[in-house]
C-alpha cells in the first residue's frame, strides 16, 4: 500500500511551469532597484497572492501602464522581385531602438510587419498613445509617427499591409469616456501604501488609420458600427491585407466575432458576424487568407474564462457574410491565441492544448481538399510543449515548431503523408517568450521560412529552405533580458525582421533587428 | 559554442540542464565576480536562477503569484548576501534552500489564514495528470505545511531524505516522521474521497 502510495505521488508531479514574462520583468526590476539602493516601490512590496492581486492590480493602474496584444503579421503576397536565396546576407545588422526607453511600469508589446519589399512597419502603445515608424527596404528608419489622438486611451495595435506594400493599416481599440473612482490607501504612519482606482462608463470602439505610398497616413476610422462598455469585448484584434488594397478587420463582441472591410478609398464595408453554435466568449481571432477567400480562426469558451476548456473554431468568408464557424479542436488556454498558416486553399492551424492529455502539448488541425482534419497532437505526450509557430514550404510541406524546456522542436508533414516524429532542431527554445502568441515561424511568401529561437544571451534565427532547416544564427547578441522575443517577419527578398522588447535598468524599449539582402542600406543606421 | 551543464549538483532529477554558452563565466566565477561587486555578475546571476527557483518554489506551493513572490525575494534576498556564501560553488544548493524556507513560510502563512468557507479550499495551480493526480495534489495541498514539503522535495522534486534534512536544516529522522505522517495523512484523505 506504502509502495502504492508512493508509486501515485511520483506520477502525480505536476508539469513544470515557467514564470510569466510579467513575474519575470517585474522581477527584474525589483532586482535592479535594489541594487541600486532605492526601497522597493508599491509594485514591489506589495503581494502579489490572491488576496494580494487587487491592490497590485490598482497600482498598476495607477501607474497608467497599458497592455497591448503582441502579434507580428508577416507580409502579404510579394509584388517585389525576389532575389536568389544565395544573395541574402548570413548576417543580421545591429538592433536598433525604435522608441525611447518606457517609463517604469510602461511594458511595451509592440507589433511590427513586413511587406514584400522588405518595408518594416512598427507600431506600439505609449502610455495612452498609438505611435509607429516606419523603415524602407533600403532604410533608415522614418520619424515616430503619433496616430491617436489626444486624451483618448488606446492599446493593443496591430498592422498588416495590402497591396504588394503600397498599403499598411494599424488598428488598435480606443476607449471613449467614462469617469475614474479613486480611493488612495495609506499605512498607519499616514504615508501612501496605494491607490485603488477603477473607471466607470467607459466605452470602447476599434479604430483604423491607414497610409498609403502616395497620401501617407489617413485620418481616423471608427471600425467598428457600435461601441461596448464590456472591456474583454474588442480586447483582441485582427487585421488582414487583401490584394485590391482593402483591410479586413476582426474582433471579438458579446460573444461573436465581428468583422468589416476597410476598402481601398477608405470607406467600410458592412459589419458582418460571426455567431458560434452556443453561447459563450469568444477571443483571440487571427485572420487568414485561404486562397482568396479570408478565414478567421478563434477562440470559443462556454465555460468561465479561466477554465482550458477552450474550443478553436474556424469559419470561412461565404459571399458577403461568413460559413457557420467549424469546431477545430479544443483545449486552448486563456488568452493564448492558436497560430495559422496558409498556402494557397491549404491552412495550419497549431494550438497549445490541455486536453489531448498531459502534460500540455502542441495541436494542429490542417484544412485541405476542402475539409479540416481532425485535431491530431504531434509533441511528445511526456514533455510540456508550448509556443507553438506554424508555416509551409514552397513544396508545401507543413512546418510546425514548438518549445519544450530550453529546447525547439520541429515536425513536418509532406503532402500526403503523416506527420514527422519531433526532432530537437536547437538547444534553445522560446522558453517564457515574450509574446508567446506570436507565430514564431513566419513566411517569406514565395516559400522559405524563417524561425526564431531564444536563448538565454538573446535571439536566434534558423532560416527553413529546400526542406531543410539550417543551422541557427545569432541575430541579437543581447536582449538584456532573455525574454525579448516579440516577433519575427520576412519577405520575398529575402528581407526578415525580429522584434523585441528589451529590458533594462531604466525600463523597457524596443529594438528591431533587421537582415537583408546584401547592397541595401543597413549600413545607413550603423550609429 | 555551448553545452549542457547541470544547474545543480544533488541528484539528476533535482538538477536542471540549460544550454550555457561556453564563453560565459561559470556560476563559480559569476559568484566570486558579484561577490567582488561585479554589478554585470550579479545581474547574470539573476538571470540564470530565476527561472530555477521560480520552478522549485511552483512545485512546492503550488500557487503562481506565491511562487513570483518566493523566487523574487529568495534571490534577491541570496545575491545580497553573497558575502555568506563560503563555497561559491554551492550557490545553487544554498540558493535552493533558501527557496524552500521561503515556501515553508508561505505555507505556514496561508495555513493559518482562516477562509470564509466553513471548509478550507485548496486551490492551487499545479495542472498536468488524469483526474486520480489531481485529486491526489489536491490532498498534498491540504497536507500540515511541514508534511507538505517534505511531500513535494521527496516525490516531486526527487531529494532523499538526507538532502530534504539539509535543505530544511532539520534531523534525518524527523524527516522521515513527517513524510510517514503525511502519507497517513494522504491516505486517509484519500480514503474518505473514495468513500472508504
Amino acid at each position: 500500500m506504502a509502495a502504492d502510495l508512493e508509486t501515485r505521488l511520483r506520477l502525480a508531479r505536476p508539469a513544470d511551469g515557467e514564470p510569466t514574462a510579467e513575474a519575470t520583468a517585474r522581477a527584474l526590476r525589483a532586482f535592479s532597484r535594489r541594487r541600486r539602493g532605492r526601497g522597493r516601490s508599491a509594485v514591489a512590496w506589495v503581494t502579489r497572492t490572491p488576496r494580494g492581486r487587487l491592490l497590485g492590480v490598482a497600482v498598476l493602474l495607477a501607474a497608467g501602464g497599458t497592455g497591448v496584444a503582441a502579434t507580428l503579421l508577416p507580409g502579404g503576397g510579394g509584388r517585389a522581385t525576389p532575389v536568389s536565396r544565395g544573395a541574402i546576407t548570413a548576417e543580421w545588422g545591429p538592433a536598433f531602438a525604435v522608441a525611447p526607453v518606457f517609463p517604469r511600469g510602461q511594458i511595451p508589446k509592440p507589433v511590427a510587419g513586413m511587406d514584400p519589399s522588405g518595408a518594416v512597419l512598427v507600431a506600439w502603445s505609449r502610455g495612452r498613445r498609438i505611435e509607429v515608424r516606419r523603415r524602407p527596404p533600403d532604410g533608415p528608419w522614418g520619424p515616430t509617427t503619433r496616430l491617436s489622438g489626444i486624451g483618448v486611451g488606446t492599446a493593443r495595435p496591430e498592422v498588416a499591409f495590402a497591396d504588394g506594400g503600397r498599403a499598411a493599416v494599424v488598428v488598435w481599440r480606443e476607449r471613449m469616456g467614462g469617469r475614474v473612482i479613486r480611493r488612495v490607501l495609506r499605512l498607519p504612519d499616514g504615508s501612501v501604501a496605494g491607490v485603488i482606482q477603477r473607471r466607470v462608463g467607459t466605452r470602447y470602439v476599434v479604430v483604423a488609420r491607414r497610409w498609403s505610398a502616395t497620401g501617407g497616413w489617413g485620418p481616423r476610422v471608427q471600425v467598428s458600427p457600435d461601441s461596448s462598455g464590456n472591456r474583454r469585448d474588442m480586447s483582441d484584434l485582427a487585421v488582414l491585407g487583401r490584394p485590391n488594397g482593402a483591410f479586413l478587420i476582426a474582433w471579438p463582441h458579446a460573444g461573436r466575432i465581428q468583422t468589416r472591410t476597410l476598402r481601398a478609398d477608405g470607406g467600410l464595408g458592412d459589419p458582418q458576424e460571426v455567431t458560434p453554435p452556443r453561447a459563450g466568449e469568444v477571443s483571440e481571432p487571427v485572420l487568414a487568407d485561404r486562397g482568396g477567400t479570408p478565414l478567421v480562426v478563434f477562440a470559443h469558451r462556454e465555460r468561465p474564462v479561466w477554465s482550458h476548456d477552450g474550443a478553436v473554431m474556424a469559419s470561412a468568408a461565404d459571399g458577403p457574410g461568413w460559413e457557420p464557424p467549424v469546431r477545430l479542436g479544443t483545449g486552448l488556454a486563456l488568452n493564448e491565441r492558436p497560430v495559422v498558416a496558409a498556402r494557397g486553399s491549404r491552412i495550419l492551424v497549431a494550438w497549445t492544448s490541455r486536453s489531448t492529455g498531459t502534460p500540455m502539448g502542441i495541436v494542429v488541425s490542417e484544412h485541405a481538399g476542402g475539409t479540416w482534419s481532425p485535431q491530431v497532437r504531434i509533441s511528445s505526450p511526456r514533455r510540456e510543449a508550448y509556443s507553438p509557430g506554424a508555416g509551409f514550404d514552397r513544396a508545401g510541406t507543413a512546418v510546425a515548431s514548438w518549445s519544450v524546456g530550453a529546447a525547439t522542436q520541429v515536425s513536418t508533414r509532406a503532402p500526403g503523408g503523416a506527420w514527422t516524429a519531433p526532432a530537437g532542431v536547437s538547444r534553445a527554445g522560446l522558453t517564457g517568450a515574450y509574446s508567446p502568441e506570436a507565430n514564431p515561424v513566419a513566411s517569406t511568401g514565395d516559400g522559405d521560412l524563417v524561425l526564431a529561437l531564444g536563448t538565454r544571451g538573446g535571439l536566434r534565427v534558423a532560416d527553413w529552405r529546400g526542406g531543410r532547416l539550417g543551422g541557427p544564427v545569432t541575430a541579437a547578441g543581447s536582449t538584456g533580458w532573455q525574454f525579448g522575443y516579440s516577433g519575427i517577419a520576412a519577405a520575398p527578398t529575402g528581407s526578415a525582421a525580429l522584434l523585441m522588447t528589451t529590458f533594462s535598468e531604466d525600463g523597457a524599449g524596443i529594438s528591431v533587428t533587421i537582415r537583408e539582402p546584401a547592397g541595401l542600406g543597413r549600413d545607413k543606421e550603423a550609429g | 559554442m555551448t553545452m549542457w551543464v547541470m544547474a545543480g549538483t544533488r541528484s539528476m532529477l533535482w538538477c536542471v540542464y540549460e544550454p550555457v554558452d561556453m564563453t560565459a563565466r561559470t556560476t563559480e566565477q559569476l559568484v566570486t565576480a558579484a561577490t567582488g561587486g561585479d554589478r554585470t555578475a550579479r545581474e547574470e546571476l539573476f538571470r540564470r536562477f530565476w527561472p530555477v527557483a521560480w520552478r522549485r518554489a511552483f512545485t512546492v506551493v503550488g500557487v503562481r503569484a506565491a511562487a513570483d513572490d518566493i523566487a523574487q525575494d529568495a534571490l534577491i534576498t541570496g545575491i545580497d548576501r553573497l558575502g555568506d556564501l563560503e563555497h561559491p560553488e554551492r550557490f545553487a544548493g544554498w540558493l535552493d534552500r533558501v527557496v524552500v524556507n521561503r515556501c515553508v513560510d508561505w505555507l505556514r502563512r496561508e495555513s493559518r489564514l482562516v477562509g470564509l468557507d466553513t471548509q478550507r479550499a485548496e486551490t492551487v495551480d499545479w495542472t498536468g495528470g488524469a483526474a486520480a493526480d489531481r485529486d491526489l495534489r489536491r490532498a498534498v495541498a491540504g497536507l500540515d505545511p511541514d508534511r507538505r514539503v517534505v511531500v513535494a522535495l521527496r516525490y516531486w522534486l526527487d531529494l532523499t531524505p538526507t538532502e530534504i534534512a539539509e535543505v530544511l536544516g532539520v534531523p534525518v529522522g524527523t524527516v522521515n516522521s513527517r513524510l510517514a505522517r503525511a502519507l497517513s495523512d494522504l491516505r486517509v484523505t484519500l480514503g474518505a474521497a473514495d468513500g472508504g
